[in-house]
């Protein structure tokens, strides 16, 4: 090997120094523009709901389910933490119910978006990858699933295995497979058809192996970017059922029971209901964010052409 | 002249030398509609040990279709490819993975063979960890000598991924790892034509030092007529899906038989282009090759064209020895264009 290097002297020699041009292009592409203000608010934002809702029993609040206070109490009108966004109709605190409502919305919602997202993107690589009649089958599926309006679909499995968090996340986990395996069945037909891909199989790799090696890397940035976009659906399909009494059960607390036990006292109380639906809303609002950012940022072909 | 069919001990004697070995090869595309393109049609050649074959035409002419099909990318309509006495076209899934090693291939677009989020290091290796080479010491020894080899130190080169190469670092990337499994043949699809000139120099000349240092095989399939001039020893001319010629480079230069030959070769831009204004350039344009001409598939667009041309097709015959043209009235003599520039 050593000979045939040294016969190779020419040709080797004669290639225009490659680190010169090499490190420009790499300092052109690590050069990044200011920072993104909307994301790191985003990212606080999201961050903060998730270590308040990990971390709820830990923190000085009281226990959502029992009266602290006269009922119907505007926020500041106590003297503890327990009365800073004021107390429901129960006397239960409001802070502390939205804490622990969080806790709910978002296990509920994560739980059920990680499933989605596994078992989706799995079927979506394996759809896009080897075609065919396993590709035609899932296509009927997930369009299926897509046609059918899902609060109704969540709704009949409330009514055929009872309401409460595991039919929540079954029925949410339903909604998520869907949506996930379309956008994961989508990218991996992308790069599918890439020359790295066909090398690959040139080389003699076997199939699980171009999925997982090659199509997988690829195909996880905009899966993991949509799936945070799918998580803020789910959190808004959670809200909603549980509105409707069919998702998480009273007296638990979650946001969409908030909402649901303030909406008597709308003209009254409005902050009963505005509350929580503004924390619903920012939350939703800034995980598509984070998801829009990821997609955009991890997708490197995208960035290159 | 002479026109000898090709003999049966002719092509036996052919085999012997062939490496791969490939008869009338159909590749058929469904367009929809119940229409469907034949790209690579009755495409019989032989590709010798240790030379160099270039595949030229223009584009849509079936020759990267050929290329797939040679590799089984793309699936096969009939016809046989011999490959070290295998037909590869019978060959099962698991058969034909025992092959690969020995027959690999380099694709046209640099940046688009590399998978984007591995490191060149990584992606030099992934052969040899495909095969489970060895053990992963070893394995980065060997990636190591492969990347001198081509001209790009792992020290330097190593961690970097495709997109902070530039399209020639890149293609040497994709020369080291098609080597990595010391295959006997390489076919390449239009490696340089995505290059700048001077790029495409140093890569070509990188593979003709390989191809000598390590005794390698190429298909080596271009549009540019130039580029495969210096590579090959023969080469196929090809027009929709048909080899019109095949011969050494030289004949080719110096005499093509075909019209469609001359007029690619006439159609080389030269610095003094007005003092040959007899120079054959091809006219027309390029048949839909959903529907193709019958006949000779050359005729619409050839100067020489007669009734038999509709009629006929022209088979594949030697004019000379190791000259093959597919044509009813093969042209003879010096290249057009260099009695032009004598006068």
């Amino acid at each position: 090997m050593a000979a045939m290097r040294n016969g190779l002297g020419g040709a080797v020699g004669s290639a225009p120094s490659p680190a010169v041009s090499g490190s420009r292009a790499g300092a052109a592409r690590t050069a990044r523009p200011r920072v993104k203000w909307s994301l790191v608010i985003a990212l606080v934002w999201v961050g903060l709901v998730l270590l308040l809702a990990i971390f709820a029993n830990l923190l000085p609040l009281a226990d959502p389910g029992v009266r602290v206070g006269a009922a119907r109490l505007m926020p500041f009108h106590g003297h503890s933490a327990d009365f800073w966004l004021g107390t429901d109709t129960y006397g239960r605190s409001v802070l502390a119910r939205l804490v622990y409502g969080a806790r709910a919305s978002l296990l509920v919602a994560t739980v059920s978006t990680v499933l989605g997202c596994v078992v989706g993107g799995i079927l979506g690589l394996v759809a896009g990858y080897f075609r065919g009649p396993f590709d035609v089958v899932m296509g009927f599926l997930t369009d299926t699933l897509l046609a059918f309006p899902g609060l109704i679909m969540l709704l009949a499995l409330a009514a055929a295995i009872g309401p409460g968090e595991k039919t929540l996340i079954i029925g949410l986990t339903l909604i998520a497979i869907p949506l996930v395996a379309r956008v994961s069945r989508a990218n991996t037909i992308r790069f599918a058809s890439r020359e790295f891909v066909e090398t690959a199989q040139v080389l003699g790799a076997r199939p699980g192996r171009v999925l997982y090696r090659e199509l997988a890397p690829n195909v996880l940035p905009p899966v993991l970017g949509y799936s945070v976009i799918v998580m803020a659906t789910l959190i808004v399909a959670e809200a909603a059922l549980s509105f409707l009494g069919v998702g998480i059960r009273p007296p638990t607390p979650s946001w969409g029971v908030m909402i649901a036990d303030g909406q008597f006292e709308l003209y009254d109380n409005p902050q009963l209901v505005v509350i929580p639906a503004l924390v619903l809303f920012i939350t939703v609002y800034m995980l598509n964010n984070i998801g829009e950012w990821i997609r955009g940022h991890f997708d490197i072909s995208e960035s290159k052409i | 002249m002479t026109v000898t069919e090709i003999t049966d001990d002719q092509r036996s004697a052919a085999d012997e030398l062939a490496v791969l070995s490939v008869h009338d090869l159909d590749v058929r595309y469904d367009v929809g509609r119940g229409k469907t393109v034949r790209a690579v049609k009755d495409v019989s050649f032989d590709l010798r040990r240790g030379e160099t074959l270039g595949v030229v035409g223009e584009s849509g002419c079936g020759k990267s279709t050929l290329a797939r099909a040679l590799v089984r990318m793309t699936k096969i309509a009939s016809g046989s490819i011999a490959f070290d006495g295998n037909d590869l076209v019978g060959m099962s899934r698991r058969e034909l993975r025992q092959i690969r090693p020995r027959l690999q291939m380099i694709f046209q677009d640099p940046v688009s063979s590399m998978n984007p989020r591995r490191k060149v290091r990584d992606i030099v290796a992934e052969p040899l960890s495909i095969w489970n080479w060895k053990t992963p010491e070893e394995r980065a020894g060997r990636v190591d000598e492969l990347l001198d080899l081509v001209g790009m130190p792992s020290d330097v080169f190593g961690e970097r991924r495709p997109q902070q190469l530039s399209g020639g670092q890149c293609q040497r990337v994709s020369i080291a790892r098609a080597l990595a499994l010391s295959p006997s043949v390489i076919i390449c699809d239009e490696p340089v034509s995505a290059l700048d000139m001077s790029v495409q120099a140093q890569v070509l000349n990188l593979l003709e030092d390989l191809k000598a240092a390590l005794g390698l095989t190429l298909l080596f399939i271009s549009h540019d007529l130039s580029v495969v001039k210096n590579i090959s020893d023969r080469i196929a001319v090809m027009y929709l899906g048909r080899i019109v010629e095949l011969t050494t480079s030289e004949a080719l230069y110096e005499a093509p038989a075909h019209p469609y030959s001359q007029g690619l070769l006439g159609s080389i831009p030269t610095v003094d282009d007005t003092e040959s204004p007899a120079k054959r350039r091809l006219t027309g344009e390029l048949p839909s090759p959903v529907d193709p001409p019958s006949g000779c598939h050359f005729r619409t667009r050839c100067p020489f064209a007669q009734d038999r041309c509709a009629n006929e097709k022209p088979e594949l015959r030697h004019i000379a020895d190791g000259h093959l043209v597919a044509c009813h009235f093969p042209q003879h003599g010096a290249a057009p264009w260099r009695d032009d520039r004598g006068a």
